[in-house]
């Protein structure tokens, strides 16, 4: 039997969606607005992915795969390719490349990479993988 | 040519002082000085005696492609590069100080953390130009629901707490740091 999970939708409209764990997949959820949720999700490249807490541990879920967000085994990496003006995302041996979020904008800086965290769902993923602190605050907050 | 006034005045309001003066107790911006120890290597670095602050990027990380990134064993494009990230680092000491200086008059971190957002959005939204904003403003909506930029609720599910929410923005990229030598890396424990 599946089992879900109440996420905040991350891109667009605000919305609480209905997480299922076992496939990725989610749906707007119809519930009071004090509703406790646990993380949030987001539809990048027509991909999902989630950062919840879930049995006392942050998870980091891609499709239908999951990680444990503090786990040595996982890895994530971040970049631009800035002369195609592409964003390739990867984990463990997963790996996407799509549209980078500054394209076209002409206020951009390179040298400000701390502006991905804020516009960039995957980019806000590996900041947190890479702050031990963060993850936990995150796990208590979303518990 | 800026678009918008209240931007200009909501970044003022973090110092609190006239244009030109200094802010935040920094000193002036030629003293200014945010250098930091980080206790380890960034993930993306290696330490390599080529760069001009002893690391480089480790090859197909984020800093490693040259160009469009400086050469960071060259002095001359470093220096360049170090330039934008001392501006970058006395926007976040004023952002930093007017946080203090809320808390000091009592303050909530909700209260904050929401005129931050606020202010954080103007500021971002004042680098465009009238015929820019078009493109932004529906950036922002497909993207937060919102022409404006990310709202505060918005910001709280993904941070979790207002605290966090105020966190987030003054958060440093460590590598870029250590490659512009703003950041230094502890000395490894024997």
């Amino acid at each position: 039997m599946s089992r879900q999970i109440l996420l905040k939708r991350a891109r667009g409209p605000r919305e609480t969606v209905l997480f299922d764990v076992a496939t990725g997949r989610s749906a707007p959820a119809a519930v009071p607005p004090d509703a406790r949720m646990h993380g949030t999700q987001a539809t990048v490249a027509e991909q999902s992915f989630a950062l919840y807490a879930d049995n006392g541990e942050l998870w980091f879920q891609w499709n239908e795969r999951r990680w444990a967000l503090a786990s040595p085994d996982l890895h994530l990496s971040y970049a631009h390719d800035v002369a195609a003006a592409l964003t390739t995302f990867t984990a463990g041996d997963r790996s996407i490349t799509y549209p980078a979020w500054w394209r076209g904008d002409p206020a951009f800086d390179l040298l400000v990479p701390e502006q991905d965290e804020q516009e960039d769902y995957l980019a806000y993923v590996v900041a947190v993988w890479s702050d031990p602190p963060l993850q936990a605050r995150l796990r208590d907050a979303w518990a | 040519m800026p678009i918008d006034d209240s931007a200009d005045k909501a970044r003022k309001g973090f110092s609190g002082t006239p244009p030109g003066d200094p802010v935040c107790g920094c000193g002036s911006a030629a003293d200014f000085d945010p250098s930091y120890v980080t206790p380890s290597v960034p993930k993306d670095l290696v330490a390599d005696e080529r760069g001009v602050y002893g690391y480089m990027p480790r090859p197909g990380t984020q800093f490693a492609a040259s160009p469009p990134w400086p050469d960071w064993s060259d002095p001359a494009q470093v220096a360049a590069a170090r330039t934008v990230r001392l501006d970058y680092h006395k926007g976040l000491a004023d952002e930093k100080a007017w946080v203090d200086g809320m808390r000091e008059q009592g303050a909530s971190d909700e209260a904050i953390a929401r005129e931050l957002v606020d202010i954080r959005n103007k500021t971002r939204l004042s680098k465009y130009t009238q015929e820019q904003l078009p493109m932004i403003h529906e950036r922002n909506e497909r993207e937060y629901g919102n022409k404006f930029g990310p709202s505060y609720e918005s910001l709280l599910d993904k941070y979790g707490s207002a605290d966090e929410v105020i966190r987030a923005g003054t958060r440093s990229n460590a590598g870029m740091d250590v490659l512009t030598g703003i950041a230094t890396v502890a000395p490894a424990k024997l």
